[in-house]
């Protein structure tokens, strides 16, 4: 049935393409048997090949004394009817198929384009390979500016290069450097002595992950090991379990830039001795990379380079072969003449310039649910917790105040004014300190009944105490 | 005489390898061959033939290459793969096999 339309509807379509049936020559037969042949450079061969059949065909005739005009009816005739053979060269030449294979090779090789320039910046230098020159070295007194954003030149290998290979990141040293605040008082309490404070370090490294990875901070963290020129090694306090930021340890943050690019801030507290360099070991599991940041003999006092022989540096770090080597900045930043003839002790009290108690509504099935989580034991938790709020200003920082913010923060107490208790626990937020005073931000947990709390501060060289009491909402004052 | 062109549709495959068999061809010169082999009992038509030839090349029981004739024209020529002469040989010996049977009965019909 199906085989009798079709040949009504193959016979319908010779009624209405007569000139297509008429078959004068090789030229209209081929364009009907060739139709279903969809490839331009499939249909040309075969249609060569048949032609080349016709022509031998052709010439047979005629050299059996045939004219031209009736061997080329007779050859064309023998071609055979062009429908049947559109039909079956088309079951052949299966056009979808080529097209697919064609449109998958198309396919494979944008892909590997789109693959080679993405990765190409990754694994292959298109850079040309070459080594900082002197000019480079000599731009270096810039490196130490405010304004400049990048602090460090790096090279790897002999090469100049920005970053190392890590697992699934690229990790380059974005910043690195000392700041070592010198202070000198003419305190009468401290003998007109150098005060010297604690030198201070943060490195920052940039862990870039290609743009489809959505990494977690903590990926980051952990896996850092620090060892210095002098012999100390340094671990993250994440790991301690007393969590006690100091000598032998480094605070690590580690925050998202982009979405798939960390940086990671770590801060070195009360080194002393400051470092010609620092090795930085990226570990996990048995790969390792190491970074060092050579801080160099040279040293910036304010913003006057001191001469340097970095190239010197450079050879000899090179030696070590650091898989990524970094030049950081080594500088001491004076504030002797800000603070020269300053005169303290007279006793200036703490200020709270404003306190509040805020409530924290609890998610009770949250919390559970977390703590399941990390397998913790239930515990019977409030529905709802206070917090008391405040800020403690030391007015006359630096002067009175010679030391770190972090170890102020530490020394201050909390006492319920009505009871006398102290209050435990506290939680400080970063202290932010100005040219002439210092703010710390406290909480702790609501005692109840209690709208009065005083807060103490020892002065750690003399003993002496200042306080500051307030309630609740109202401005705090010395009593 | 002319033979019925279902008789012939399942055997062009078998008659095109054998033709291979003694030598390259081409498509003009395989007709011309198995018209005079076969008293001109097997006329194939050339869009008979292509299809055929294609699709053996395509399943690889034939190669396809192209060679210049005495008058400079490209001609393609086919050449008999071993695929396709173990192909050969395994649809000679069904075919034996089925025309003995169709014999077998036609003798044993007219007999009777």
């Amino acid at each position: 049935m199906a085989k009798e339309e079709k040949e009504k509807r193959r016979s319908a379509r010779r009624r209405a393409e007569p000139e297509a049936q008429s078959f004068e020559s090789f030229e209209s037969w081929s364009k009907l048997a060739l139709r279903r042949i969809w490839l331009p450079k499939e249909r040309e061969r075969v249609r060569a090949e048949l032609e080349d059949h016709y022509l031998d065909r052709l010439e047979d005739y005629q050299a059996q004394g045939l004219s031209k005009d009736d061997a080329k009816k007779k050859a064309v005739a023998c071609l055979g009817d062009p429908d049947e053979t559109a039909e079956l060269l088309g079951r052949v030449h299966q056009p979808w198929l080529t097209v697919l294979v064609s449109a998958a090779r198309v396919l494979i090789v944008l892909l590997a384009m789109a693959l080679l320039i993405c990765f190409a910046e990754r694994y292959l230098s298109l850079r040309p390979l070459r080594s900082l020159d002197t000019r480079e070295i000599a731009d270096a007194g810039r490196w130490g500016s405010e304004n400049t954003e990048r602090t460090v030149i790096a090279r790897r290998k002999g090469i100049s290069a920005d970053s190392v290979s890590f697992g699934p990141f690229e990790v380059s040293v974005e910043a690195a450097g000392f700041h070592r605040d010198r202070l000198v008082t003419r305190d009468a309490r401290y003998g007109s002595s150098e005060v010297s404070m604690e030198t201070e370090c943060a490195v920052v490294l940039r862990y870039k992950a290609a743009p489809w990875l959505r990494m977690h901070p903590d990926v980051v963290d952990r896996v850092v090991r620090v060892e210095d020129s002098t012999g100390r090694s340094y671990h993250s306090v994440v790991n301690l379990k007393d969590r006690q930021w100091g000598e032998g340890s480094f605070f690590q943050y580690t925050g998202r830039v982009r979405p798939n690019s960390f940086a990671s801030v770590f801060y070195f507290d009360n080194m002393g001795e400051t470092p010609d360099w620092m090795d930085f070991y990226l570990e996990q599991g048995e790969a390792g990379k190491r970074l060092r940041v050579f801080f160099g003999p040279w040293e910036y006092q304010r913003d006057e380079l001191e001469p340097m022989e970095l190239p010197e540096v450079l050879n000899t770090a090179e030696k070590t072969e650091p898989d990524l080597l970094c030049l950081g900045v080594k500088r001491v930043y004076s504030l002797q003449s800000a603070v020269a003839g300053a005169q303290t002790g007279e006793g200036q009290a703490l200020q709270i310039p404003w306190s509040r108690r805020s409530v924290w509504n609890l998610n009770r099935t949250k919390l559970d649910e977390l703590r399941r989580r990390e397998g913790q034991e239930e515990e019977e938790l409030p529905e709802r917790l206070e917090l008391v709020e405040c800020a403690v200003v030391f007015p006359d920082y630096p002067d009175s105040f010679p030391f770190h913010p972090d170890d102020m923060a530490q020394r201050l107490q909390i006492v319920d004014k009505a009871t006398g208790a102290p209050v435990e626990w506290a939680f400080t937020r970063t202290p932010m300190w100005y040219s002439d005073a210092c703010v710390h931000r406290l909480e702790w947990l609501a005692l109840p009944g209690s709208a009065s709390y005083e807060i103490r501060y020892t002065d750690p060289v003399s003993g002496e105490s200042r306080r500051a009491v307030f309630t609740l909402g109202e401005e705090g004052s010395a009593p | 005489m002319k033979i019925d062109k279902s008789l012939l549709s399942g055997s062009t495959g078998l008659l095109v390898l054998s033709l291979l068999k003694s030598g390259d061809k081409y498509g003009y010169e395989m007709i011309t061959l198995l018209e005079a082999i076969s008293n001109e009992v097997f006329q194939m038509k050339e869009g008979t033939l292509y299809p055929v030839l294609h699709n053996l090349e395509k399943q690889g029981f034939v190669n396809a290459y192209n060679r210049e004739n005495e008058k400079g024209r490209s001609r393609r020529y086919y050449h008999l793969t071993d695929k396709g002469a173990r192909q050969l040989a395994e649809q000679r010996e069904q075919w034996e096999a089925f025309s003995g049977a169709v014999n077998s009965v036609l003798r044993r019909a007219l007999e009777a």
